[in-house]
């Protein structure tokens, strides 16, 4: 720098000194008019609200005559023009299911032109994170749409009523599932994509005929099977309930399946939606009965050190060890895609599943699962697109080649299964008495993937006694309404 | 490629920018009179940096600290102000007594753990040669470039459990059942808060070096002759390390420790990405992140950052004040 331009260099100021600063001056306000434009472009250019051509919304434009929930052909030629615009979607999947739903999305993205950004959650609530932040996903998918209550009340996510077919939607199906894509006044705001039953327990089915096992009918049948197969030498059951910031959910599945049993829908109804307390007799009950299965000597491999430390997708493992290490494993249908690649080549062969056993006659036949919902975070156009895309059975056709899906829909080809026991699967849940979404997932977040996920690690654990548990979490939920 | 542009042009703009700014704004203020030249020069170099921090610092902590007395998702309305209740509801809730314990026992083993090792690797490696003294200290001070989340990868390796009968992979259990030991879920111990201690071990691992680097220097402070002076009055290596050379780096231990008990009062990548918090191991960040993201309660998560300022601040204030101290005697 030239120090003679300033009092502070010493000596008056030249003409020509003070030429140089007004110079100084311009050049330095141009500099500021700069910044300021720059970053006012740099908020609008990151977000996936590109410029958009005039898009016709919902009914109003062109489309295939038959509406979009039904029809079976590919993006017609009507369809809206999505070439080169970007659509971001979050979701919970990892592993084989990642892939399975990334082939989905690419299959879309690649007919409609749109450039695709993705990422997983690996068990944050990334999405909260997200919104909270000022930086929401376009699209995101879920396995609570209980979260999306208070994301639709923010003004976060949006109605689907003009931009999904809901009528054709929720004709094809399957009964109960349409509802829980609700708010509470109604509004729908997020459309299943793939149903995944979990009253099922899966085993090496070759070994287990070998040893002379038979398939339990009753819970009191499934726990003298497990003292047979501990005598044999071996532990029963596999159960891993770690699953990172969401460790904790595969034992509340086990608590929600027996609840389900033991008390019957209305009350496991009532359960999930606060009107009985958590520390209810009957949720004492259900717990106690886990705790019977569960904390008995010798019957799940590693006892409950191993169950907290095991993730969830790593527990099936020891079906498929030689000789096995354990013998049943309760999980969903998604547990497909982290068996051993062999094992998935002929599922049907190595595989075998049986219905989760009824405890109470009086409550027979029902099958409790989770779900997979889509949910809009922005009017993108092509976002928009991307979630009625995935409110129609076909969109689940290339995952369902690849194993681990199951399509919430009647009207979905069964055939596109890679094996029988995906369609037996599927039909038992067609004839299924009664379905209850898994309740964690339906029960408000702060306590369905927080208080109840830890409150359940901590007493598997030896951490928490039952009822301090039960307790805590009751007050928990108690203290936010 | 697009990003690989976008960032070239984001340094770029960043370096450049403020350099033209500041320099076309320095001469521009030979335009003023030359009364006010003097005045305003320090206020114009100085007054973007402080109007950063206090946008981004000062601002949302007065706002944090008013969220604080407000319950639930964090509207500002008058049915919302709860004054200090949850501040007394922080205090009387069982589940944020555990975790300011925890607290409490990261701050007391941590700096205590990283300023003996500091203490003892600077000690010993002082009477090294040169060239060995630089490769013990390297090699101590190593961890320190590693991010908290790589160390937690590491070290779940070592707390790494098995079943029994299992081939073990984790290090500590490896070592146990050779010994003729059955292995332990570790981290899920938290009899005696052992699991909480194993984790604060990864920290001093961390911290140890930044100690070792600092007291060492320290130590090379103290003058030769008072040293020998001490030797030939007859002490012992221990005697005049404990009356000679302890007293005399006091000021740069104080440094070191108050440091590390900032560091560590802020901890959250290590328990998070080992435990989650669970097993008893939470501490008042992870918590607070829960509060925040899980539970969406703004409220409560203000008042427990609110409680952790609070608590760093005297901190701050020995730190600071033992730092000049320190530069004081030079």
């Amino acid at each position: 720098m030239n120090m003679r331009t300033t009092k502070l260099s010493g000596g008056p100021m030249t003409p020509k000194a003070k030429h140089h600063s007004a110079i100084s001056l311009g050049v330095w306000v141009v500099l500021m008019l700069l910044l300021a434009a720059c970053s006012g472009e740099e908020d609008t250019s990151d977000t996936s609200e590109t410029a958009p051509t005039p898009v016709p919304q919902g009914e109003g434009a062109s489309e295939p005559p038959a509406g979009s929930g039904a029809s079976d052909e590919p993006a017609a030629e009507g369809d809206v023009d999505l070439e080169g615009q970007t659509v971001e979607v979050i979701y919970p999947f990892a592993g084989d299911d990642e892939v399975g739903f990334q082939a989905v999305l690419t299959a879309w993205a690649e007919e409609r032109g749109v450039e695709l950004v993705t990422e997983s959650t690996e068990g944050q609530p990334l999405v909260e994170i997200r919104v909270e932040s000022g930086n929401p996903p376009d699209v995101a998918i879920t396995a609570s749409p209980s979260r999306l209550q208070r994301f639709y009340e923010g003004g976060d996510v949006l109605p689907l009523s003009d931009i999904v077919d809901l009528e054709s939607m929720e004709s094809s199906l399957i009964g109960g599932l349409a509802e829980i894509g609700q708010v509470d006044d109604g509004t729908v705001v997020a459309v299943p994509f793939r149903v995944s039953p979990k009253s099922l327990v899966w085993y090496p089915e070759p070994e287990f005929s070998d040893a002379g096992y038979e398939v339990p009918q009753t819970w009191d049948e499934m726990m003298a099977l497990g003292e047979q197969i501990r005598e044999d030498g071996t532990s029963p059951w596999c159960i891993g309930i770690e699953s990172g910031g969401a460790s904790g959910w595969p034992a509340t599945d086990w608590l929600e399946e027996i609840m389900l049993r033991t008390a019957g829908p209305e009350v496991y109804d009532q359960w999930v939606n606060h009107e009985i307390p958590f520390d209810a007799p009957e949720v004492v009950n259900a717990a106690e009965m886990f705790a019977d299965l569960a904390f008995e000597e010798g019957f799940v491999r590693g006892g409950r050190q191993s169950m907290v430390t095991t993730s969830f997708s790593d527990a099936p493992q020891g079906l498929f060890n030689d000789p096995p290490d354990c013998y049943l494993h309760r999980q969903a249908t998604f547990i497909t895609s982290s068996f051993p690649e062999d094992v998935q080549a002929d599922l049907s062969s190595n595989v075998g599943v049986f219905p989760f056993p009824d405890i109470d006659p009086e409550f027979a036949g029902l099958v409790m699962g989770g779900g997979d919902y889509a949910a809009l975070f922005s009017d993108n156009p092509a976002a928009e697109e991307l979630v009625k895309y995935l409110a129609t059975p076909e969109a689940g056709r290339v995952w369902a080649e690849q194993g681990g899906y199951l399509s919430p829909h009647t009207s979905f080809d069964t055939a596109l299964y890679p094996d029988d026991i995906t369609r037996d699967i599927g039909q038992q849940l067609a004839d299924a008495e009664g379905f209850r979404f898994d309740g964690s997932d339906l029960m408000t977040p702060e306590i369905g993937a927080g208080a109840f996920w830890s409150g359940m690690t901590s007493w598997v654990n030896g951490t928490d006694d039952l009822q301090t548990t039960l307790s805590s979490i009751e007050s928990d939920w108690a203290a936010l309404e | 490629m697009n990003q690989i542009l976008f960032g070239v042009a984001a340094i770029a703009l960043g370096v450049v920018g403020p350099l033209l700014f500041f320099h076309f704004g320095y001469r521009a203020l030979g335009l003023l009179p030359d009364r006010l030249q003097g005045k305003t020069v320090p206020f114009f170099f100085v007054g973007p940096a402080v109007l950063l921090v206090a946008l981004g610092l000062v601002l949302p902590t007065l706002i944090t600290i008013v969220r604080s007395f407000f319950r639930g998702g964090g509207s500002l309305d008058f049915e919302s102000f709860v004054g200090l209740e949850l501040y007394r509801g922080l205090f009387a809730d069982p589940a944020i007594r555990d975790v300011l314990f925890n607290n409490a026992i990261w701050i007391l083993v941590v700096p205590t753990g990283a300023v003996l090792v500091g203490l003892v690797v600077a000690a010993l490696a002082n009477d090294l040669k040169p060239r060995w003294e630089k490769v013990a200290k390297s090699i101590v001070f190593l961890p320190m470039a590693i991010s908290f989340v790589g160390a937690a990868t590491i070290w779940r390796f070592v707390y790494a459990f098995r079943p029994e009968g299992e081939g073990q992979i984790g290090l500590l259990n490896a070592v146990v059942v050779a010994f003729g030991g059955s292995p332990q879920a570790w981290l899920t111990v938290s009899n005696c808060r052992l699991n909480t201690l194993l984790l604060t071990a990864i920290m001093i691992w961390l911290q140890a070096g930044f100690a070792t680097v600092l007291l060492s220097a320290a130590m090379k402070g103290v003058p030769a002759e008072v040293i020998e002076a001490s030797k030939v009055d007859g002490a012992s290596r221990w005697q005049t390390f404990i009356h000679v050379t302890f007293p005399a780096i006091r000021p740069a231990v104080v440094v070191v420790t108050t440091t590390i008990i900032i560091l560590v009062m802020k901890v959250f990548d290590i328990v998070f990405a080992m435990t989650g918090g669970n097993f008893n191991t939470d501490v008042i960040v992870n918590r607070f992140y829960q509060e925040l993201f899980v539970f969406r309660a703004y409220g409560r998560a203000s008042a427990l950052t609110v409680l952790l300022v609070i608590a760093v601040i005297p901190i701050i204030v020995l730190n600071i004040r033992s730092f000049r101290a320190q530069h004081a005697d030079r």
